[in-house]
């Protein structure tokens, strides 16, 4: 199960006091979701700095919106943080897809790198400019934030089936990447 | 039916997740078994990556911040609720309906006050609209006559209040009574027989009776050349009067209606 909080009963009771603006309650929902919204800014974002700030600003954002929240709530949360990441993409001129020519160059200056068989986050961040924004946020949630398929597709609001279909993609495109590069060489001689 | 890849995929992750051993899971999948192996060791290579961690006290700054925005979003909220009138509803499909009502009120009560309006005044071109719109959107020829004869009588009465009110004759009000006369003519020569009688008469009547006013009105008017002008419109309503006779060819001679009077 999810590391993320799904406990509704308490969530829509905490929910509750939150749009209230009760500063319990919405210092009880950010201890709940901070670590999940730094981290989906980590594997994103240049800088540590970076992804703290924006972190910051999504329970910024958080405090002035609650009244109107509807819905789920952590799907609300990252639809925040989606917003804020796109306005942060804006602003560095940096476009989420990367060209071709670009793709190469990194794959070479990385080949030497991924003879190894695990991978650290600056690499996954490099690796995570091959995919789309949706496959991205696929991958993070499921395998570094430990959700459902289910919760997902709801944080998403996409189907479980195009959850799947995201997760197959993303894997593949990450696995033609790093073959490329030999990474798996070894693993498959096993 | 064989499983779509992508839920095969989904399928050996859980068993992964579950401790199974890798190899244990491929065999179920002989088909796919060196691709699932690539997508399983990434996938597994993912979840081993340490989790990025906060810097030490960008949670406590995080509150800091929120804090503030808890202060500047509860002012913004009390003044939210002093602007609102405490009487209004607050949902929506109340308040449309409220809207809509106002709405309809307002235009309503513009188009009942306009009724009384005299040119010169801001409400007079409201009427004016007001009549042009009726027509338009009246398809039958009876209703059309109807509405030319009751603009006919409409010009006459507001001439006779304008003069009272600004002692001038206002000669564009009196070129509009017969015009809409001469208009109510000209729809009443498409009706069928039986009707068009009925209307004539009703327009030699008009013609008598604005004759008539007109002819009262004489004493008011001090201007020589609104004399004239109203002097133009009696002979006018004088001739009008043997209307019937001349379009329908009937034998029936014009009433010989004298002046009226008391009838303003």
């Amino acid at each position: 199960m999810a590391k993320g909080p799904n406990d509704s009963v308490s969530l829509k009771e905490i929910l509750e006091k939150g749009r209230l603006l009760d500063e319990i309650a919405l210092a009880t929902l950010t201890e709940k979701y901070y670590l999940i919204i730094f981290r989906y800014f980590s594997y994103r974002t240049k800088t540590r700095e970076d992804a703290e700030d924006l972190t910051g600003e999504v329970f910024v954002r958080m405090v002035g919106a609650i009244r109107n929240q509807k819905g789920d709530f952590p799907a609300w949360l990252f639809r925040i943080a989606r917003n804020l990441l796109i306005d942060y993409y804006r602003k560095r001129h940096k476009s989420k897809e990367t060209s071709l020519e670009e793709i190469d160059d990194k794959a070479l200056s990385r080949s030497s790198k991924y003879e190894r068989e695990t991978l650290t986050l600056e690499e996954i961040k490099k690796l995570f400019n091959f995919l789309t924004e949706e496959q991205k946020e696929v991958i993070t949630l499921r395998f570094l934030e430990n959700y459902s398929n289910e919760e997902v597709a709801r944080i998403m609001d996409k189907s479980t089936g195009a959850v799947k279909a995201l997760q197959f993609r993303g894997l593949s495109t990450l696995r033609n990447i790093l073959k490329r590069e030999g990474q798996y060489k070894n693993e498959k001689t096993d | 039916m064989k499983k779509p890849i992508e839920d095969i995929l989904d399928i050996c992750l859980e068993k992964v997740k579950e401790g199974i051993p890798l190899e244990e899971i491929l065999k179920e999948y002989p088909d796919y078994r060196d691709e699932l192996k690539d997508l399983l060791i990434i996938a597994r290579n993912i979840r081993d990556i340490p989790l990025p961690e906060p810097p030490e006290g960008a949670m406590a700054s995080c509150f800091l911040k929120m804090g503030e925005a808890v202060q500047l979003n509860k002012q913004i909220r009390q003044k939210g609720e002093l602007a609102r009138p405490l009487y209004f509803p607050s949902p929506v499909w109340v308040r449309v309906f409220l809207l809509a009502i106002i709405v309809v009120s307002i235009f309503w009560g513009t188009v009942s006050l306009s009724a009384n309006s005299l040119p010169g005044s801001p409400l007079y071109p409201v009427k004016a609209i007001t009549e042009k719109v009726k027509f338009l959107l009246t398809s039958n020829t009876r209703g059309k006559v109807e509405l030319r004869i009751v603009y006919s009588e409409e010009r006459i009465k507001e001439l006779v209040r304008h003069l009272d009110k600004k002692r001038e004759l206002n000669t564009e009000l009196l070129k509009a009574m017969l015009s809409e006369a001469s208009l109510a003519l000209g729809e009443i020569s498409r009706l069928p027989e039986q009707e068009r009688q009925v209307y004539f008469s009703r327009l030699e009547y008009l013609n008598a009776y604005q004759r008539d006013v007109l002819e009262n009105l004489k004493p008011k008017v001090t201007s020589p050349e609104q004399k004239l002008e109203l002097e133009n419109a009696i002979q006018m309503c004088g001739r009008r009067m043997g209307w019937r006779s001349r379009m329908d060819g009937s034998r029936t001679p014009p009433h010989k209606m004298g002046p009226r009077r008391g009838q303003r």
